[in-house]
């Protein structure tokens, strides 16, 4: 429906729309010498800045001379008036329903079948901060916020070429969440940016809350544990990945970003490893990777060396650990579960718990829990280690979690029902399922010894600046220089 | 998700493929009353192979939208030929599954039900198969790594017990002896790279698939024969050709020290690993060459079909090796006379077909 | 078909309690085993390794007496009595009586090789009389698990019996050309003396070698690392380190019989002897000439014993025909047993003084 000449009309169509929201606020000025009589403005409260308000609109009104005589007014306040950064204008109400919630100030006019949508956003937002869950110790401490401007702005200084996209789309038919659909003209591969638009487009939800919403729902292999999109919270992990060729969709409202195409080897790199030395990232690099690998492979093999192949332990050792099992009641493998499961519960309530109950839960868990359930035989002393053991290797890689989790559960499976026969089994099943995932179009694998395309050079180690020439070329639809 | 059997394979890819193919014998070669020259007739197989595979591949990569078969007994009887083929595939995944299930039995899970040990092999074949060829390429350069390292690490560990002289006398049996254990044993690994090579030579980046198969064939039989060595001079002979699984026995025996004993795994693993290779290539080849439509539900029945074949008669492993001495007399006949003779009448044909054009 | 592959997965873990899965505190760890024949089958003393005794760095031990018509029944129906499976995947010494060995091994070493679990490098040994009554004095003296499988090894190192583990006397057994040898433990005193060798033809007791000549033995055959070489007795003796030993063997035919000559080559260190003397090449030479007497001397009773009295090639002689001469072995391998005692066998023994130790005197 389209606005109506009537100032009027227009006035209680507004005050209808915002009934019973006291944040709605109808300011009415009647310039002088205004022909047109009053004109209305409209404006949430908390998401203007009133300063803009006061000084850009409302001052301007109330000084300015009337319009010559034939002028179009609407266009006369737009360009002579009001001094707010931008203005326009605008006749379909879901866009000035849209525009005013989202921080703008709506003006009427007596006689005019538009409105003019001029921006005084204002809105509260958290500062900019280093991002908990993606710390370094040496290099940028910026963070994503949740304003989509201010974190295209953090883009935009990272790579200042004309190149560089942003593809605005609202998704969320409730919701309208504004997105931004970033990438590199001539660098990304075109190929997978016509993937990520065409299964943007059918996002169909009436929320958007946060960007995993849409990667769910356009990832690739949806029921794998492994992810197929990249997230990240830190602008300068985003602008290297665009320079990659790699896509990026940002998201209003929240401080994580999604790239495209997530290869497996980025869970185990860091934006660390880019700002230390190649060596010490080498080093780091190899750590996460055996880390993931113990995680999921430590208890599994445990469980199969003490319950079908005791045989290959040394001696002395196996005397120590089954001096340690007598007269614990559990079979081993139940022993593992319970301990895996514990873990994980104390996991999930530091997590959640304020800090300052945090490390005192931590220490009652960790220390009175574990040697209290050694000393009551609930468990042994080197399931204890093991799960322990296995459970702090997997925090290690945040962004496999979930699939530590699942992996690791598998395998005890496997292993609890046939040995290392069972883990190799399901060893070849995890290797060959990683080695069949592909996202948008990009094997999973690819960029790492496990490949033939792209090449090694940011993998497992990554080489000096100076030798790494051929980086996510499998990428990038040119060649880096 | 572009079909993952039509994508491309490096030469490298296709090395490593057929080298672990044709490994996938190593656990039981050299077993069940093999010679003391079984060494020797190994890297007699492999420069044997390295002559036929050329032949395979030629067979194998379609000209004019025919295969080798199709072209040399036409369209019908070509592939019914490889219908049967596809059969004996199967066969041969069934015998892969029924060695692993027995190599286990005797080795580490004595009293767990074959049907466990088969159900869990079937599923790892089956998730092999819904990845793809190309997935199987990708992952074949680590497990290549895996494999060969563990038995060179194996043999390294080995070096210091080695009887260099346990090998000797050569040729003690007689060259008819030699000649019957180089076709009922040695050659019938590397006449199985055909299931192998039917599948992977099509696939090749730059369609000169014929050198990584030559070069995968003389490396497996070096290495293959110096694992039959080892073996021999580790256990003795004629003590080591007594064991049903020698590699997996030598590893046994092999001490590094008080602390690293019993490293059967460096053998395990890799024969795992080969097994699985091995028998994912004859079940992929089987697939195609029955022709069948709709991958995603034969797949899971071809797989449960050799694993249902691998549980059939009774007995231990004593039964299972038995039959494995005649089959490789009649695999010989398919896998090496059919092929030759095909390759020889699509090149009449060819030539035929030429003379007739001028 | 994901919900198959959990469901799968959950029937995984419930199979736990069947098929081979077996907690390891459920098992009874088995160091020792002394076999002995009956009448009825086979009689076994098992040490068992009790972790609830002994010391914190090594166990105690338990014993377990089991009977049975074969060694299966009597290993597997243990757990009959004792509710608890006999594990023999660590066990590392098995020791049979002198009378049981007399009788054979094949039995033994059947069972041993066709059981997965046990460990093809286990040591084994002939007792001196019933391997029960041995391995019963352990148990009075209290001995830890272990101790004497570390006994066999500690002999094997120094020489004083040979290092045979179950997999290489397998393999001597079933060549054509050479017999296998095990360490003997004998008791003394209540003490375990582990040294010298049993020679077996075929799976049989032979014979025996005191310690001086297994060591001679072990050395014509190229299994001799390292140990001590006495010459002489009391204040007169001189004590050899041996650093490095090498054996050789060459066989030809002449004139229908064979000679057979090993030659050793050894590396000694002055360890006892000599003192007030300085090393000059005289000397050096004076005691690598005595070195080489003795250890020919030796080998000639060596030679003696194996040819003469017992007729049985633990020297290899027949295997380096097989190896090196087959056409030689097609004449004589059906009959080595007798062409062996016919053997002209000789020793060409090359010592060499490479020092006395950080002492120059």
């Amino acid at each position: 429906m389209p606005v109506s000449v009537n100032l009027k009309e227009n006035m209680e169509k507004m005050q209808k729309l915002f009934e019973r929201d006291k944040t709605m606020i109808t300011r009415k000025v009647t310039p002088p010498g205004w022909p047109q009589g009053e004109i209305c403005l409209f404006f949430c409260d908390g998401m203007v800045n009133s300063t803009s308000v006061n000084d850009s609109i409302i001052r301007p009104l109330t000084y300015m001379a009337p319009p010559p005589e034939g002028a179009d007014v609407l266009q006369y306040l737009e360009r002579s008036v009001v001094q707010s950064n931008e203005a326009r204008q605008s006749s379909d109400w879901d866009d000035l329903v849209y525009s005013m919630v989202y921080g703008d100030t709506i003006l009427f006019c007596e006689g005019c079948g538009a409105a003019l949508v001029l921006n005084t956003k204002g809105f509260a937002m958290r500062g900019i901060a280093e991002p908990d869950g993606e710390t370094v110790l040496k290099g940028p401490r910026e963070g994503f916020t949740e304003g989509i401007l201010r974190n295209l702005s953090m883009l935009r200084r990272k790579i200042r070429v004309s190149e560089l996209k942003f593809e605005y789309m609202t998704l969320g038919s409730v919701s309208k969440t504004v997105c931004a659909l970033c990438y590199i003209d001539g660098v990304a591969d075109k190929d997978v940016l016509c993937e990520v638009r065409r299964r943007i487009s059918q996002v169909s939800i009436d929320g958007i809350l946060d960007s995993n919403y849409i990667a769910e729902m356009i990832r690739d292999h949806k029921k794998s544990p492994f992810k197929t999109i990249g997230t990240t919270e830190r602008p300068d992990v985003v602008a290297a990945r665009l320079l990659e060729g790699r896509v990026a969709l940002i998201v209003d409202g929240t401080p994580v970003a999604i790239t495209m195409p997530c290869v497996l080897i980025e869970s185990f790199q860091s934006s660390e490893d880019y700002y230390v030395g190649f060596q010490f990232a080498a080093i780091s690099r190899i750590l996460r990777m055996a880390g993931f690998f113990l995680a999921v492979s430590v208890a599994p093999v445990y469980i199969s060396l003490m319950t079908f192949h005791a045989e290959m332990l040394p001696t002395s050792l196996l005397l120590s650990i089954a001096a340690a099992r007598q007269g614990v009641p559990f079979p081993s493998v139940l022993e593992a579960l319970l301990l895996l499961t514990a873990f994980d519960l104390l996991r999930e309530a530091g997590t959640r718990t304020p800090s300052a109950i945090g490390q005192t839960l931590s220490i009652v868990g960790g220390l009175v829990v574990g040697s209290a359930a050694v000393e009551a035989r609930f468990a042994s002393a080197p399931m204890v280690i093991i799960v322990a053991f296995s459970g702090i290797t997997g925090l290690m890689i945040p962004k496999l979690k979930a699939a530590v989790i699942f992996v690791r559960l598998g395998l005890l499976a496997l292993s609890a029902a046939a040995g290392l026969y069972g883990y190799m089994a399901g060893m070849a099943v995890l290797v060959m399922h990683l080695a069949s995932m592909e996202s948008f179009g990009v094997g999973m694998l690819s960029s790492s010894p496990l490949s033939g395309m792209g090449s090694c050079e940011d993998s497992t180690i990554r080489m000096p600046f100076s030798r790494m020439r051929k980086s996510g070329r499998f990428l990038s639809g040119g060649g880096r220089s | 998700m572009k079909d993952a059997h039509n994508g491309k394979l490096s030469g490298a890819q296709i090395f490593c493929l057929l080298a672990l193919f044709l490994s996938g014998g190593v656990g039981t070669m050299g077993g069940g009353g093999a010679s003391r020259d079984a060494w020797l007739l190994m890297l007699a197989a492999g420069a044997a192979a390295a002559a036929v595979y050329p032949v395979y591949v030629r067979l194998a990569v379609p000209e004019g939208g025919a295969d080798g078969f199709e072209r040399a007994f036409g369209p019908a009887a070509g592939r019914a030929v490889r219908k049967a083929l596809g059969a004996a595939a199967v066969l041969t995944a069934a015998v892969d599954l029924r060695v692993f299930a027995d190599f286990t039995a005797a080795t580490a899970l004595p009293h767990s039900p074959r049907i466990v040990i088969a159900a869990i092999m079937a599923g790892v074949l089956i998730a092999v198969l819904r990845a793809g060829t190309e997935a199987l390429g990708r992952a074949a350069g680590p497990a290549f790594a895996v494999v060969f390292g563990m038995l060179a690490l194996s043999f390294a560990a080995a070096w210091t017990q080695l009887d260099w002289g346990a090998v000797l006398p050569i040729g003690e049996t007689g060259a008819f002896s030699l000649l019957q254990s180089f076709v009922r044993g040695s050659i019938v690994p590397f006449l199985e790279g055909f299931f192998a090579l039917w599948v992977l030579a099509p696939m090749h980046n730059r369609q000169r698939p014929a050198r990584p198969a030559v070069a995968a064939a003389l490396f497996a039989g070096v290495f293959l024969g110096s694992v039959l060595m080892k073996n021999i001079m580790l256990l003795g002979y004629p003590a080591g050709g007594r064991y049903f699984f020698p590699s997996y026995t030598a590893a046994s025996v092999t001490v590094i020290s008080e602390f690293l004993q019993r490293q059967e795994l460096l053998v395990a693993v890799p024969f795992l690993m080969c097994e699985l290779f091995k028998a994912s290539l004859c079940l992929m080849f089987a697939v195609r060459a029955l022709g069948v439509r709709r991958r995603r539900l034969w797949e899971p029945v071809l797989c449960a079909a050799a694993a249902g074949i691998s549980l059939l008669g009774r007995g231990g492993v004593a039964e299972a090796i038995a039959p494995l001495r005649f089959y490789g007399q009649w695999l010989f006949l398919p896998l090496f006379v059919v092929p030759a003779a095909a390759a020889v009448t699509a090149a009449l044909r060819a030539k035929t077909g030429c003379n007739h054009k001028k | 078909m994901k919900r198959m592959l959990a469901a799968s997965a959950a029937l995984c873990m419930l199979l736990c309690g069947c098929g081979d899965y077996r907690e390891i505190d459920r098992r009874d760890i088995v160091s020792t085993v002394a076999a002995d024949r009956t009448p009825e089958g086979y009689k076994l003393l098992l040490e068992i390794a009790d972790m609830s005794s002994g010391a914190e760095n090594s166990p105690g031990a338990r014993w377990l007496s089991l009977e049975g018509a074969s060694l299966t029944e009597a290993v597997e129906g243990g757990v009959a009595g004792t509710g608890r499976q006999a594990y023999l995947g660590h066990m590392q010494l098995v020791v049979v009586g002198d009378e049981t060995a007399r009788q054979g091994l094949d039995d033994l070493l059947g069972y041993l090789q066709r059981t997965p679990d046990v460990h093809m490098t286990l040591a084994l040994a002939v007792a001196e009389g019933r391997a029960e009554t041995l391995l019963a004095g352990q148990q009075e003296s209290e001995a830890a698990a272990f101790d004497l499988s570390r006994a066999a090894i500690g002999a094997a190192q120094e020489g004083q019996a040979p290092s045979m583990p179950l997999y290489r006397f397998i393999a001597d057994r079933q060549e054509e050309g050479i017999e296998g040898i095990l360490p003997r433990i004998s008791q003394e005193n209540g003490e375990i003396r582990i040294e010298g060798a049993a020679l077996f033809r075929g799976d049989k007791l032979a014979g025996k070698l005191d310690p001086d000549l297994t060591q001679m033995l072990l050395m014509a055959r190229g299994m001799y690392d390292s140990g001590v070489v006495t010459v002489g007795e009391g204040e007169k003796a001189v004590a050899y380190i041996v650093r490095r030993c090498r054996a050789r063997q060459e066989v030809e035919q002449s004139g229908g019989s064979i000679r057979a000559c090993c030659t050793i080559s050894l590396e000694l260190e002055l360890s006892q002897g000599g003192h007030g003397e300085s090393l000059d090449e005289d000397r050096k030479k004076y005691y690598e000439s005595m070195a080489q007497a003795e250890i020919e001397r030796r080998f000639a009773a060596l030679r003696a014993l194996l040819q003469s009295e017992y007729g049985v090639d633990c020297l290899g002689i027949g295997r380096h025909i097989h190896r090196f001469h087959p056409s030689l072995w097609e004449q004589v391998g059906e009959d080595w047993d007798r062409q062996f005692m016919l053997c002209d066998i000789s020793a060409q023994v090359d010592v060499k003084l490479v020092g006395s130790g950080r002492s120059l005197r």
